[in-house]
């Protein structure tokens, strides 16, 4: 009679005792594999510190997800350098030897943001984790790789064909100063480095205008993008570059000025010369009837009209307008945010 | 001898070796869970406390949290809630949701809230990750919070300006945050 089963002749059993040499030695190694890399964490003294830097580096990555506004966060420990950092799905990923891996890998969640993109990088060598978040972003480097006051909106696309052909005014409001004085000189050769540099092909400006206010009227009832430059006055040494629009009209209206706005501030900021005159700022949305008169009558309509404070006339640093350069600079700014909104 | 019997005690000894095999196979299994417990779960701090304010601060201060935001001018009032907003329930859920994300199965946090102002009428409640709550909840009611598969809890009553179309009324805000121990 036929034998059955697995255990039915010597050649089953043989394969059947290896089957279970391989599953041990499998698990053996397993183990031993484990074990080491436990071993190797304690020997070095390293177990402790994976296990405290995936938690911290989490929580300081959720805390920075929710401080308001640009955020700047250097995040300094010693001993960081000797551990490969990696933030990927979700988990803040310790590791001592990036290389060779000899160690375990430590990891802790964190809550990712969705309404931010995440720009993150492997950190190593490093003692030092730069936590940079701006309305649209969150970057995670060794290293401040742009500048904390830029507003980086990826996702402004307003590109239109023959965007330079529009009718644009730039607004000096200098009128209102008496002739001669400092905020008088100093808007009138803004405006002016400004309506030469920007590139539409239509463009006006207000500055010999002779007509006062109906003049005016008249000029930005012909203009679809009006740009009024003005000074602060208040009780302060701050310097603040602030951009003013209306926030009343259609959605799409104020988004457009706010866009615009944005893409103005973050490039006149963007360099560095005049990095050190402004000492901040921000762009605010204004309803037109509760703010000074002469900024009601630019702001009023339903067109891109932005108004630029260009300092504090009260802070000592307004004095570096006085410089043609800087003057310059500011209208590359503008030049710029223009050209980056439509082109 | 009987060739019966030889066979029987053939099949015996191979019985034994197969036992033998399977108790080494469970004693290096033992060894090798012991060692995973040493690594994985013996490393535990207790970070509950800091990260359970650290969540509900970002249900609340993020862009898209709690607090009333203005976009136009990108300012965040501290302390004041629309009550239309609350009201919205699968809005202000899905825009938890996307504001704390852990993943695709979010097995890390949940929480829930509940809004009551002056006059004792309530509001709510709001979940975020709703489905993990309640089933962790249970947990956390029995009492299961230390250990692995432990879920530790806290509650929080916050103060909050109620901002309706008529004005604002006080009310406070509960928000009940679970964690999972790891």
């Amino acid at each position: 009679m036929k034998k059955r089963g697995i255990f039915s002749n010597k050649k089953a059993q043989g394969d059947i005792e290896s089957y279970f040499v391989l599953i041990k030695l499998i698990l053996a190694f397993a183990a031993i594999f484990a074990m080491s890399a436990y071993v190797y964490s304690v020997a070095t003294d390293t177990f402790f510190n994976k296990l405290y830097f995936s938690r911290d580096i989490s929580f300081m990555a959720n805390t920075v997800y929710f401080a308001p506004g640009n955020v700047y966060q250097e995040y300094n420990r010693e001993g960081l350098d000797k551990f490969g950092i990696g933030f990927e799905d979700q988990k803040v990923e310790v590791i001592e030897d990036e290389e060779k891996k000899k160690g375990l890998t430590f990891n802790y969640f964190f809550a990712q943001d969705l309404n931010y993109n995440l720009k993150e990088e492997r950190i190593k060598d490093s003692n030092k984790i730069a936590f940079q978040k701006s309305p649209c972003n969150l970057e995670i480097s060794s290293e401040l790789s742009q500048n904390l006051k830029l507003i980086e909106c990826p996702k402004i696309n307003a590109k239109e064909e023959n965007w330079v052909q529009k009718k644009v005014l730039i607004n000096p409001e200098n009128k209102k100063y008496d002739v001669g004085s400092t905020q008088y000189n100093l808007i009138d050769s803004l405006g002016s480095s400004v309506y030469e540099k920007i590139p539409f092909v239509n463009k006006k400006t207000t500055k010999d205008n002779k007509e006062a206010l109906a003049g005016k009227k008249r000029l930005i009832d012909e203009s679809e993008i009006i740009i009024t430059l003005d000074m602060g006055d208040y009780e302060s040494e701050n310097n603040d570059l602030k951009i003013y629009f209306s926030s009343e009209g259609e959605n799409g209206i104020i988004k457009k000025r706010k866009d615009f706005s944005s893409l103005i501030w973050s490039e006149i900021l963007s360099y560095k010369e005049l990095g050190d005159v402004f000492t901040g700022g921000n762009i605010i949305g204004i309803s037109p009837k509760q703010t000074k008169e002469e900024y009601g009558i630019v702001l009023e309509n339903e067109k891109i009209s932005i108004i630029i404070e260009v300092g504090n006339i009260k802070s000592e640093k307004i004095n570096s307008l006085n410089k043609a350069e800087i003057r310059s600079k500011i209208a590359d700014g503008i030049n710029k945010g223009i050209e980056n909104y439509y082109g | 001898m009987d060739k019966k019997l030889l066979k029987s005690k053939r099949a015996d000894f191979i019985s034994f070796n197969v036992l033998f095999h399977i108790m080494e196979i469970m004693f290096i299994i033992t060894v090798a869970v012991f060692v995973f417990f040493i690594v994985h779960v013996e490393k535990n701090i207790d970070t509950f406390p800091i990260e359970s304010e650290i969540l509900i601060d970002r249900m609340l201060y993020s862009n898209n949290g709690l607090w009333l935001y203005d976009q136009d001018i990108g300012r965040l009032y501290p302390g004041i809630l629309e009550l239309e907003t609350f009201k919205n329930k699968p809005k202000i859920e899905s825009s938890l949701n996307k504001t704390m994300y852990y993943g695709k199965e979010n097995k890390r946090a949940a929480a829930e809230l509940v809004l009551e102002d002056k006059d004792k009428n309530k509001f709510g409640p709001i979940y975020y990750n709703e489905q993990k709550y309640k089933e962790w909840v249970e947990w956390y009611k029995a009492g299961v919070i230390e250990g692995a598969g432990g879920r530790k809890g806290k509650t929080k009553e916050i103060s909050v300006m109620i901002k309706d179309k008529d004005g604002s009324v006080p009310g406070t805000l509960s928000i009940t945050v679970l964690i999972p121990n790891r």
